[in-house]
């Protein structure tokens, strides 16, 4: 096939060139290094206690024997994952393993697709009251797939199997029917993902306000006048259109109505979780797991090496506060970037991502990739800020953890000071990235106001 | 604890016709007989009993009243102790004495029948009251048995006594596998004997010979022994097991450093062609090695201990050595001697010492020496390992061997630390001849974090004259840095697995027991030295991200030409622009002329340039 004729091929469908060669890619590394993926199922970096792919085994054993699978400290994952596993065939043959990385590979092509409607919607560029001034340099949405879809960290994590790749399909899920405007759906996806692990939950907040903008939008534009027919034309045009107020879903209700939908949602699942189960036990070993933290394996986040060190007598003190850190993210960025709703679940997510007591690169990768969805406002935190820093230290912490985890675990000739000191450093490299992030989301918006500060020298005050 | 009950059904009558309640409330025996290597093995057996209604009324004459009380306060019902340290050999010394149903896994381990109550936490707060009066009693950490170390196996254990509500009693059991047992336990063993280690075959009990032994067991087990529903006695069993090595134990006391042996004294193999007067090849030793009570014990036996109520017999000593070996027998009384082709037993009656002296001897024996054991074939042989290296995660894997020419019914039990993690998806069997081993029955308990072990109970059938090997993976925790000892990279210790080999009507009537050697697990280790520095540093990080969002979150942008220059920067600039003046005016000085009226010059044209740069500005 000649190069024109490819490159026209992927011009036309480009999502499903892009889907197909993913897939081929991760069903090809599982065949011809069939080691790999135990190798990744074992790696701290990938699977932690709440999501190993290991441990939902063993879970699932206990399950099949009839005994219950939170009576016990090793399996803390959703009960439902129970039934869906216990219908493959055993990962210990060769054929369950390679079905398990089919079903894995499965959900990256539905968080990719969901990310490319992302993408497409433009629901990061404009909203109900707000327009980027930067629109025209947004990313396209095939770029942003194959950033997802070939994100080293997004396919080590497929291969290793944790089940957080489910938390993170039905965030995507979500957002992607928030973009829509398919209220319904997006909050039950997100109840799900709430479901699985607990701190979608955090997200619910801005989803709500995404779903909120783009009804209020789908109302106007049913109601707009014939002149300015559709939502491009008008966006291009740049002109405030007037909006009747009274067609408008009022926000309490909305919010109560998506509060409900979600509690109900959650609730359904938990029944249905029961009665499975023998007992309610899995609640505590679920969802308290997380927030007490009874199990220090290593992981790249902040929390393990702090509880491993904490004085006993403020253990309880210093999980409170360090929960009560996490949300007290999540209403301030709805507040600020309520005009921006996508970049307040983004970077929402981006706090989770690095906050989160069992940390993966797994949700690192997903978050990486949807902050691409960002890709606009990108020259403004690579002329202003520290990107530069920022990635060399994601760069040298990608690289640096697994050996320093070596030295210490395997080699004893470091010791445990060497991966924490790691962790610290791919945290904050993080960190700095989200802050750049946040710091051109919400210039981009002030220039929006005020176009003559564009390039200027300005002042926090 | 029904199923439990169901099983132990069997076992309850056969305890019953096999246990006859002893004749005599207080009986003492030695059992002797030399093993291969140069060892000797020594069994001392204490049994006092005392009727139950006696027992009831507070009336103790045998029982320790110290133990009693204990035993009552707790409403426990039948007691096992053990203190145990080394290896029994079994593949060179042969079976277990007494069919490994008096010993115990290395360091301490407890198991115990304790009456439930009505209330649901009173067993666990009988059993806690009894681990630590124990604990104060023996000397030993049995109070660290919290209920992470506590089980409660299903088929593993059956009462040896007999007891008439059963189904109120809950077993429970636990140990300590990194219990170092020392001489502050035998003394406090050795005081609950109604001679207090003063006379009889007791006052051969000296700690320093009981603590160099290679393998040591002491035991206690308190059972009720029924001959009718209405005739019942408690009785108490007390046994110090040991396995010797002679030539250490004979060191003299005075010289007691091991050194080596003169050249002049090593017996040379003078075949060898390098055989000179520098050069000795130690001739391998023949024959059998001289002992006596005296030497390897320290002492004789001094006297005995006379509570029989007939006074014809207080102790009796079963020496085992074959029908041509010469045995002193060194005492002023009477001894009654009974002698067949592989035992001797001697019966003393008399308030004397008595030494039992072997001289050296080279028996005409068709077998050699070294592959001569008192002791048959063992039922069973079991060893355990850890696999894999670093420390995130390993394996386990058991070796179970049946030498005997039928299969064999086994039940294996594990407890392990909470901190070791298994998984049990991965257990696999594996039989030496290829045939598809599969557990009977499986008992699982898994671990809760801090609270509760692992317990597995695992009944196999092994085939005969095969091999099975079980094995598992298993991921180690990494603990808080107040949960690590002292010791931290030594490792923690994992408790001996124990095999109940079931008795096989028609091959042997009593159940045996045996238990593997216990593990050393090396865990993953925080720096203990830096708790400040990971809060500080870890702190550090969070603000940093806490602060620059917050930051941008709730302040405003404006243009740099707005805001107002803050006070403190106009005063900053005013101190620099001084600053800058000096450092110009100051070379200015320098160079020029020394004169006044260069220097105003100087300071009139320094006046022009200021001006210059005002207008420009």
């Amino acid at each position: 096939m000649p190069a024109s004729t490819r490159a026209s091929v992927y011009h036309e469908h480009p999502k499903a060139v892009l889907l197909g060669a993913a897939a081929t890619l991760r069903i090809l590394l599982a065949l011809v290094f069939p080691q790999l993926p135990a190798l990744l199922t074992g790696r701290v970096e990938i699977s932690t206690p709440v999501n190993s792919f290991k441990r939902l085994q063993e879970g699932l054993y206990l399950y099949e024997k009839g005994l219950d699978p939170y009576n016990g400290g090793v399996f803390h994952q959703a009960p439902l994952l129970l039934p869906l596993f216990s219908l493959l065939p055993s990962s210990a043959t060769w054929l369950g393993s390679l079905t398990s990385i089919i079903l894995y590979t499965a959900l990256d092509l539905i968080t990719a697709n969901c990310i490319f409607r992302i993408a497409q919607s433009g629901a990061a560029l404009i909203s109900r009251t707000f327009t980027s001034p930067r629109q025209d340099r947004a990313w396209s949405a095939a770029s942003i797939t194959a950033i997802y879809l070939f994100n080293p960290f997004t396919v080590l994590a497929c291969l290793g199997r944790p089940t957080t790749v489910f938390t993170t399909a039905f965030t995507a899920l979500s957002l992607s029917h928030a973009c829509q405007g398919n209220t319904i759906t997006a909050t039950f996806a997100i109840a799900i993902a709430s479901y699985i692990s607990l701190h979608p939950l955090l997200l619910l907040p801005a989803i709500g306000i995404l779903c909120y903008d783009q009804v209020c939008q789908r109302e106007s534009l049913a109601t707009e006048s014939s002149n300015v027919s559709t939502r491009s034309s008008k966006v291009i045009a740049g002109v405030k259109v007037a909006v009747d107020q009274r067609t408008q879903p009022k926000p309490v209700i909305f919010a109560a109505q998506i509060s409900a939908t979600f509690a109900l949602a959650l609730a359904v699942l938990l029944l249905l979780s029961r009665a499975l189960l023998p007992s309610w036990q899995f609640i505590p070993s679920v969802y308290a797991t997380p927030l007490t933290l009874p199990d220090l394996t290593p992981n790249p986040g902040v929390w393990w090496y702090f509880f491993i060190e904490m004085f006993d007598a403020f253990r309880s003190f210093f999980l409170g506060v360090f929960w009560l850190h996490m949300l007290a993210y999540s209403v301030p960025f709805c507040l600020r970037l309520g005009r921006q709703p996508l970049a307040a679940a983004v970077l929402m997510m981006g706090v989770i991502a690095v906050f989160e007591p069992y940390a993966n690169i797994g949700d690192v990768g997903f978050w990486l990739s949807c902050l691409c969805l960002l890709g606009h406002v990108f020259e403004l935190s690579s002329i202003h800020r520290y990107t530069f820093p920022a990635l060399a230290a994601i760069l040298y912490g990608t690289l640096l953890g697994p050996a320093f985890h070596h030295l210490w675990i395997y080699a004893g000739s470091g010791n445990a000071n060497f991966f924490y000191a790691i962790t610290l450093v791919w945290s904050l490299g993080l960190l700095i990235l989200l802050t750049d992030t946040l710091y051109s989301v919400l210039r981009d918006e002030w220039e929006n106001d005020r176009p003559e500060g564009k390039g200027k020298e300005i002042r926090q005050i | 604890m029904r199923i439990a009950a169901l099983l132990a059904l069997p076992a309850w009558l056969a305890s019953t016709v096999h246990a006859s309640p002893p004749t005599q409330p207080y009986d003492e025996q030695l059992h002797l007989a030399p093993l291969p290597g140069g060892n000797l093995y020594a069994g001392f057996s204490f049994t006092a009993t005392t009727p139950l209604t006696s027992y009831d009324e507070q009336h103790f004459r045998y029982f320790p009243r110290a133990l009693g009380q204990i035993l009552q306060y707790t409403h426990t019902k039948e007691l096992h102790l053990r203190f145990a340290r080394g290896r029994w050999d079994d593949e060179s010394w042969g079976t277990r004495p007494r069919g490994g149903r008096r010993e115990g896994g290395t360091g301490v381990e407890i198991w115990a029948w304790v009456e439930r109550g009505q209330e649901p936490d009173l067993l666990q707060e009988r059993w806690s009251g009894l681990v630590n009066s124990l604990s104060g009693l023996f000397c030993a950490s049995l109070n660290f048995i919290d209920g992470a170390k506590t089980s409660s196996p299903v088929v593993s254990f059956e009462p040896e006594g007999t007891h008439l509500n059963l189904d109120n009693l809950d077993l429970l059991h636990g140990t300590l596998p990194n219990e170092v047992v020392c001489t502050e336990n035998l003394t406090p063993f050795l005081k609950l004997l109604p001679c207090k280690g003063k006379a009889g075959i007791s006052s051969l009990l000296d700690g320093h010979k009981i603590f160099d032994a290679n393998w040591q067991t002491m035991s206690i087990d308190v059972r009720p022994v029924c001959s009718a529903p209405d005739d019942c006695v408690l009785e108490i069993q007390q046994t110090v097991d040991i396995v010797l090595d002679i030539q250490r134990s004979m060191r003299p006391r005075d010289n007691p450093i091991p050194r080596p042996v003169p050249i002049e004294k090593i017996p040379c193999d003078e075949t060898k062609e390098y055989n000179a007067e520098d050069t000795c090849y130690p001739k391998k030793f023949e024959g059998e090695m001289f002992w006596s009570l005296s030497k390897v014990f320290g002492q004789p036996i001094q006297g005995n201990c006379p509570l029989a109520e007939d006074g014809t017999k207080s102790y009796e000593i079963k020496l085992e050595v074959p029908f041509e070996r010469t045995v002193e027998v060194i005492t002023d009384g009477n001894i009654s001697e009974t002698k067949d082709q592989s035992e001797r037993r001697y019966s003393v009656p008399e308030q004397q010492t008595l030494d039992i002296s072997l001289p050296e001897q080279v028996l005409e024996v068709h077998t050699a020496p070294d592959a001569r054991s008192p002791f048959d074939t063992p039922r069973l042989y079991a060893s355990r390992q850890i696999t894999g290296y670093g420390q995130q995660r390993g394996g386990m894997h058991a070796v179970l061997t049946n030498p005997q020419p039928y299969a064999q019914k086994i039940i294996y039990l594990e407890s392990l630390p909470w901190f070791l993690r298994p998984f049990m998806h991965t257990l696999t069997f594996r039989a030496s001849s290829g045939a598809e081993v599969r557990p009977e029955k499986m008992y699982y308990t898994p671990a809760l974090d801090r609270k509760r072990g692992t317990q597995l109970e695992l009944q196999v059938e092994v085939p005969a004259h095969s091999t099975v090997e079980l094995s598992y993976e298993f991921e180690k925790a990494i603990l808080r840095y107040t949960e690590y000892p002292p010791d931290a990279n030594r490792g923690f210790d994992v408790p001996a697995a124990v095999v109940r080999v079931i008795a096989n009507t028609t091959e042997a009537d009593q159940d045996a027991y045996l238990r593997t050697t216990s593990l050393l697990l090396p865990l993953p280790t925080p720096d203990f030295s830096m708790p400040y520095n990971v809060i500080i540093l870890t702190s550090t990080v969070i603000a940093l991200g806490f602060g620059s969002i917050f930051n941008l979150l709730v302040r405003r942008f404006a243009l740099a030409s707005e805001v107002p220059p803050s006070p403190f920067a106009t005063k900053l600039k005013a101190v620099r622009d001084r600053i800058r003046g000096l450092v110009q005016k100051a070379p200015a000085a320098k160079d020029g002329g020394e004169t006044k009226d260069e220097k105003k010059v100087k300071g009139l044209n320094g006046k022009r340039t200021v001006d210059v740069n005002r207008k420009d500005l």
